[in-house]
């Protein structure tokens, strides 16, 4: 009879969760920063009490997999790992925000207005960790409210066996001899495009898409279908495109190049961070901590993507950073006019069709 | 024979409430569902539309209808799903006929080609009808300057013609299977006096056979009509490059980010109108006559004999699936085998590897399978059950308000999955039971996004059966559940069935809400399939689009030898 | 035991009484038939019979205990009736042997398997159909489809059966037997029957008693005789079978004999007996109804003859023939056995036989709001 009790004892513990002693919140509301081995520490003993955390991420899921494979075997703490589009993963986060049924810790999309408007929102927590020095200074939030794991370039693609003589630059771009030839990706589908649609609303005026609009671009809805079009030859052309898809195309075989424009490039922040109201926040703050170790960090590179960290080397093919014009954008700006910029774009290009 | 004194007339004591009580049960409990899974989601969007909790406006209203975008948008999604309806209606309808009256050699391929038509999802088709026909480098395009010697193809499916061809393959199959469900009921007694009277064989069909099927061609059209209100994503591949944009993507762009969740429930109510119009329009049809058939004194399925223009048809038929069927089973089938479309066709470029992915590396493949399964077989018999309930209510019961279930039942169907699922997560996240992130909200998603095609296919198959068949159980002392399970649902069988295979095909291809709805461990096979087309593995999506059609042609064709839905001798 | 008593019976759809006030009792064992133009609400009132319908207003009692009534009705599987539709109702899906057996497998106590086996074994000999067990009903034809309804309903051997115009999409061959053999199992049952029709020559062939509807009101209930001889009411005369109705004047009053002398619009004097509860006065405006067969022809040009009239369109209907006379501008319809040989053209003398017409107050318009009723 006793030990009957004990066993029921035992699994009515685990069912209400109940861990050795004490509760997980106090340890993790104390870190705010990681500073040293010791806050490390007890940040890891805070999130190995949770025992989980759940990661809503952009990153491709091979990646995305294998980073949480190396934090699991880091820490010994499960990653749950929701892995879909950015563009639905931030609406499905939105809803369940709203709901006030936040579901995930972290939270990593390619999206920086994004996340200048989720920090004005008060949904993020603030936190600095072990290598937020190391990170490019322009690829964070001053106050650590998110960090840049990745940066992604964008550039010109173009099919070798449907274009031989390839554009330079944007304002080459708009040359009669390319015009039908164009594939470009929707800014009201695509944050990434929205990004570089501001910029080049910025640097080169609304004019520069008038003229975009002669040569009837095709506009196709995300990075991917714009690598099937010049893939397949549709269209020669991807006016811009992440250049990790390109990298990945070439290293398949397929007959596509890439041009880095000569006016510079579109670097854009793919931001993570910690959700303020995360069900683990300690776990949360530990992978966020971890994505910027130099193991994580190697991963992007390998994938294609600049590193979000000082001192590492370009991925393969691609200009160093430093070798580069870097175009800004003014995500503070974006973050506001967003729609302005999406309702621009469609008035043009469609006022032309 | 004298009568027994025990079952005399007055004698009332015997289970006096049985009878009421468990039809009030049954069918009020049916109407609560539905008013739960509906109503619910949709008071959150409509609140949504009127700007929330906070303070009721109708501002959104007045941002939408005077953006001057929405009425292009509106008039190409008017285009588009009355195109798609007529092209369904003058294929489906003769295929039916074909399938359900006359010796057309290889009724079976008919039918599996039919569902083959329905089990490819609108995005995969549409990725492989740009493989055929884009402009520049379509096969078929290539095929055509090759032969004629032509700089430039005749097809350019970014097209509105090209999305509405698209739309109208998908949703032949509505027609077919409630066609061939309705004339497999109509008895061909009444077709056979008609012609005993000196009808000519084109006369009796005209005459006789179609005006009995009304009520099955009308809701297959409503179905095909709202369901291509709502499409999104073969609408998005083929509109959006070429700047045609519908009613749904215009609604997607709303949910951008930072979402304009007001505009965009305000510009679904549009839909919502539009649904309901159709079916308002629909029940006026219908109200003109009495169209019940199976009256109990059937008589015999005969068959037409189509003599020397048994082949032509066979062609004609096959004809219409080559593009509604073969050729994007055919792309996908080829696609599936390459190493990489970039690469052209050759040996070196053959490969299982693919299937070897998805098969055994890719790590969602087996859960995904084992999900979607439970979930599109509880979905279409939850579906299908609830549905012939509010068929029933509808037509059977003269309650006040059935006629308001008829309509709230087809509304999700008008409604861009987006949408919807926005609705569910408002509606079913606040919750304290946990439904939300687990398999459970994506049952409630289906049930709800599906159910109108139960509801249309089991009124469609329910207006078929005269009421007398059941009052003839009653009075032979047959409880109200006893004659509705013995008499009336096995006579709905055929449009039942083909309710059930519409929601059971439907729930795999469903992807607008899953993908904002499905947690880890409870992914379905259209997530799998979309992670890997979204990541770029077109080749790798086609094995597993191949292996899941198979799978779905396999379930499909266990679940009409099981019902034995095809040779009900009536 | 099937005694039926139905009390001010009312059933409304909208602003329209389908049924108003109906009283009816039926004997146990009797065959009753309500017969009447359609949408007179026959059909509703039998379907109030077996509890499809809920009653607006009065009730229906059966051997004491109330069925139906605006508060309750005992579902339609607790009255122990048996019903035949117009449609036979026969499940597609199921065999003769199925179709047959259900009402004895819905029983409680539950029937042995071996005793409903030979019960609807004996049931399809009474309808002469042994041997169709494993047939399903799409394989019978209409008059074996027929007798399938009839033996489910019997098999259960309801106190009552109700039948719902069961021979009227048969044709008229099988009909007649039809008729005939619904007619033995009546007697040799003893059940109750109620019977709709629209057809008075069912009715009056087949009936112990006659209820007569129209308008949801019961326009009279006697035997077939006496509701064609002595009609209550226009309604009535004209709805029984061809009927000459002619416009007169009262110009005598014979209460203690019942009679009253009228004069027709031609000219002729009749002197007619009252039927039950009509008062006429002196100088009352009143119409006669007279059946055809009730009306002798001669060809005679004899003159001195009291009424002469032209043969304007003639009949020939085997046995019988059916002559329509102009008699001074009056429509009249004759009919006589097929030796009595005219053309049209012809003149004819013509005899009235005062004992079978009967008399009516006229009514306004009677005759045409009986033909809106019929279509």
């Amino acid at each position: 009879m006793r030990q009957g009790s004990l066993v029921l004892a035992a699994a009515a513990c685990l069912i209400a969760g109940c861990g050795g002693q004490g509760s997980t919140s106090d340890s993790s509301t104390s870190i705010d920063d990681v500073t040293d081995q010791a806050s490390l520490d007890k940040l890891v003993e805070a999130a190995k009490e949770e025992g989980q955390v759940v990661w809503y991420t952009s990153v491709p899921s091979e990646r995305a997999d294998e980073i949480a494979k190396m934090f699991t075997a880091e820490y010994d703490i499960e990653v749950v790992v929701q892995r879909s589009g950015g563009e639905d993963l931030l609406q499905k986060f939105l809803l369940e925000e709203e709901a006030g049924r936040v579901q995930n810790d972290v939270l990593t999309l390619s999206d920086p207005a994004a996340f200048i408007s989720l920090k004005q929102d008060d949904v993020l927590t603030c936190f600095v960790p072990r290598n937020f020095d190391s990170v490019l200074e322009y690829a964070r939030d001053d106050d650590g409210c998110w960090i840049a794991t990745r940066m992604n370039a964008y550039v010109i693609a173009y099919n070798t066996k449907e274009v031989t003589d390839p554009p330079t630059g944007f304002d080459d771009l708009l040359d009669p001899k390319f015009a039908g030839d164009l594939a470009y990706i929707n800014p009201s589908f695509s944050s990434g495009s929205l990004i570089v649609t501001a910029g080049l609303a910025n640097d080169k005026g609304w004019e520069w898409f008038e003229q975009l609009a002669e040569s009837k671009p095709f506009v196709v809805k995300g990075n991917n279908d714009t690598m099937q079009t010049v893939v397949t030859g549709e269209r020669g052309i991807a006016t811009f495109v992440n250049s990790t898809y390109v990298s990945e195309a070439k290293a398949e075989g397929q007959p596509v190049e890439w041009v880095f424009p000569e006016d510079g490039i579109y670097l854009i922040p793919a931001p993570s961070a910690v959700i303020a109201e995360a069900p683990h926040p300690a776990a949360g703050k530990l992978l966020a901590d971890f994505l910027l170790t130099d193991e994580v960090q190697q991963v992007m590179v390998d994938d294609g993507n600049y590193a979000a960290m000082e001192d590492f080397p370009a991925p393969e093919g691609q200009p160093e950073i430093d070798e580069m014009k870097r175009l800004e954008v003014d995500y503070d700006k974006l973050a506001g006019e967003s729609k302005d910029v999406r309702d621009q774009f469609s008035s043009t290009v469609e006022s032309a069709s | 024979m004298t009568t027994l004194p025990q079952q005399a007339a007055g004698s009332p004591r015997r289970g006096r409430w049985g009878s009421a009580v468990s039809a009030r049960l049954v069918l009020g409990g049916a109407a609560l569902i539905l008013l739960v899974l509906v109503v619910y989601p949709l008071f959150w969007l409509v609140l949504g539309s009127f700007g929330g909790t906070d303070e009721l406006t109708v501002s959104n209203y007045l941002r939408v209808v005077r953006e001057p975008d929405l009425y292009r948008a509106l008039l190409n999604t008017l285009l588009i799903a009355t195109g798609a309806s007529v092209i369904s209606l003058c294929a489906g309808v003769p295929i039916a006929w074909f399938i359900s009256r006359t010796n057309i050699p290889g009724k079976e391929a008919l039918r599996t080609a039919t569902s083959v038509s329905f089990m490819i999802p609108g995005f995969l088709s549409a990725i492989a009808y740009v493989v055929l026909m884009a402009p520049n480098t379509g096969w078929l395009n290539e095929l055509v300057e090759r032969m004629f010697g032509l700089d430039q193809g005749p097809f350019n499916i970014y097209s509105l013609l090209g999305i509405t061809a698209v739309t109208s393959f998908g949703s032949v199959a509505f027609v077919v299977y409630l066609a061939t469900a309705a004339l497999d009921s109509v008895d061909s007694g009444l077709e056979q006096s008609a012609q005993i009277l000196g009808a000519s064989r084109w006369k009796v069909i005209m005459g006789i056979t179609w005006p009995l099927v009304t009520p099955a061609l009308l809701a297959s059209t409503l179905l095909v009509f709202v369901h291509s209100l709502a499409l999104f994503g073969s609408h998005a591949i083929l509109g959006l490059p070429v700047q045609i944009y519908t009613l749904p993507t215009r609604i997607y762009s709303l949910f951008a980010f930072p979402p304009d969740y007001g505009a965009a429930t305000a510009l679904s109510m549009v839909l919502v109108l539009l649904t309901i119009g159709v079916l308002y329009l629909q029940r006026r049809l219908l109200k003109r006559r009495s169209y019940v058939t199976t009256e109990g004194k059937a008589g015999f399925q005969a068959q037409v004999d189509l003599g020397r223009y048994r082949w032509p048809a066979f062609l004609a038929c096959h004809g219409f699936f080559a593009f509604a069927a073969y050729l994007p089973v055919l792309v996908l089938v080829l696609a599936s085998l390459t190493k990489s479309r970039g690469l052209g066709f050759g040996w070196d470029n053959l490969t299982w590897a693919n299937y070897r992915y998805v098969m055994f590396e890719y790590s969602l493949t087996q859960r995904a399978t084992v999900n979607t399964l439970i979930l599109a077989v509880s979905a279409a018999t939850a579906g299908i059950v609830l549905g012939a309930l509010v068929a029933y209510i509808n037509l059977r019961l003269k309650v006040r308000g059935a006629k308001v279930l008829d309509y709230l039942s087809t509304i999700p169907l008008g409604l861009p999955g987006v949408v919807l699922a926005v609705g569910l997560v408002l509606a079913w996240i606040r919750l304290p039971i946990a439904i939300y992130a687990t398999m459970w909200i994506l049952l409630i998603a289906y049930l709800t996004r599906f159910i109108p095609l139960a509801v249309r296919s089991a009124d469609s198959a329910l207006r078929q059966i005269d009421p007398s068949l059941e009052e003839a159980s009653r009075i032979s002392g047959g409880s109200w559940l006893r004659s509705i399970v013995e008499i009336t649902l096995p006579l709905m069988k055929g449009g039942m069935v083909a309710g059930w295979s519409l929601i059971f095909v439907q729930v795999i291809g469903e992807l607008a809400a899953t993908i904002l709805l499905f947690s880890v461990g409870n992914e379905t096979v259209a997530v799998a399939i979309y992670q890997r087309s979204e990541e770029g593995h077109l080749e790798e999506v086609s094995a597993l689009s191949v292996l899941v059609l198979l799978a779905t042609a396999v379930v499909l064709g266990l679940a009409r030898r099981l019902t034995g839905a095809s040779v009900t001798r009536w | 035991m099937g005694t039926i008593e139905v009390t001010k019976l009312t059933k409304r759809y909208g602003d329209h009484n389908a049924v108003d006030g109906l009283d009816l009792s039926i004997e146990d064992g009797q065959f009753i038939t309500l017969l009447g133009p359609s949408g007179c609400g026959k059909t509703t009132t039998l379907r109030m019979l077996a509890g499809f319908i809920r009653p607006d207003e009065g009730t229906i009692t059966v051997d004491g205990c109330e069925l139906s009534s605006p508060a309750r009705v005992v579902p339609p599987e607790e009255r122990g009736m048996g019903m035949v539709f117009q449609n036979y109702a026969l499940w597609p899906h199921k065999t003769v042997y199925h179709n047959v057996a259900y009402g004895l497998r819905m029983q409680r106590p539950r029937l042995a398997r071996k005793e409903i086996r030979a019960r609807v074994g004996a049931m399809l000999e009474v309808v002469s159909l042994p041997g169709f067990e494993d047939r399903f009903p799409g394989q019978l034809s209409g008059g074996q489809q027929q007798r399938v309804a009839l033996a489910r309903s019997l098999v259960t051997e309801p106190s009552i059966l109700l039948l719902d115009e069961p021979l009227s999409n048969l044709d008229a061959k099988l009909r007649d037997r039809m008729r005939e053999e619904v007619q033995e199992i009546q007697r040799r049952t003893d059940i109750t029957f109620v019977y709709v029709t629209h057809d008075q020559g069912e009715a009056m062939s087949m009936s112990d008693r006659i209820a007569v509807m129209s308008s949801g009101r019961l326009e009279q209930f006697a035997a077939p005789r006496q509701v064609y001889h002595r009609p209550a009411n226009v309604a009535v005369a004209d709805f029984m079978g061809l009927v000459n109705l002619l416009q007169g004047r009262v110009v005598s009053v014979d209460r203690p004999a019942a009679a009253v002398e009228v004069v027709l619009a031609f000219g002729t004097r009749l002197r007619l007996g009252l039927t039950d509860g009509t008062t006429v006065f002196v100088g009352d405006d009143v119409t006669v109804a007279i059946r055809p067969e009730n009306v002798t022809v001669r060809r005679s040009a004899d003159a001195g003859e009291a009424l002469v009239a032209d043969v304007t369109h003639t009949t020939m209907l085997g046995h019988l023939c059916y002559y329509v006379l102009d008699l001074a501008g009056t429509t009249l319809r004759v009919q006589t056995a097929s030796d009595v040989e005219l053309d049209r053209g012809d003149r004819v003398s013509v005899d009235i036989d005062e004992r079978h017409a009967s008399v009516f107050p006229a009514e306004v318009d009677a005759e045409s709001a009986i033909e809106e009723e019929r279509v």
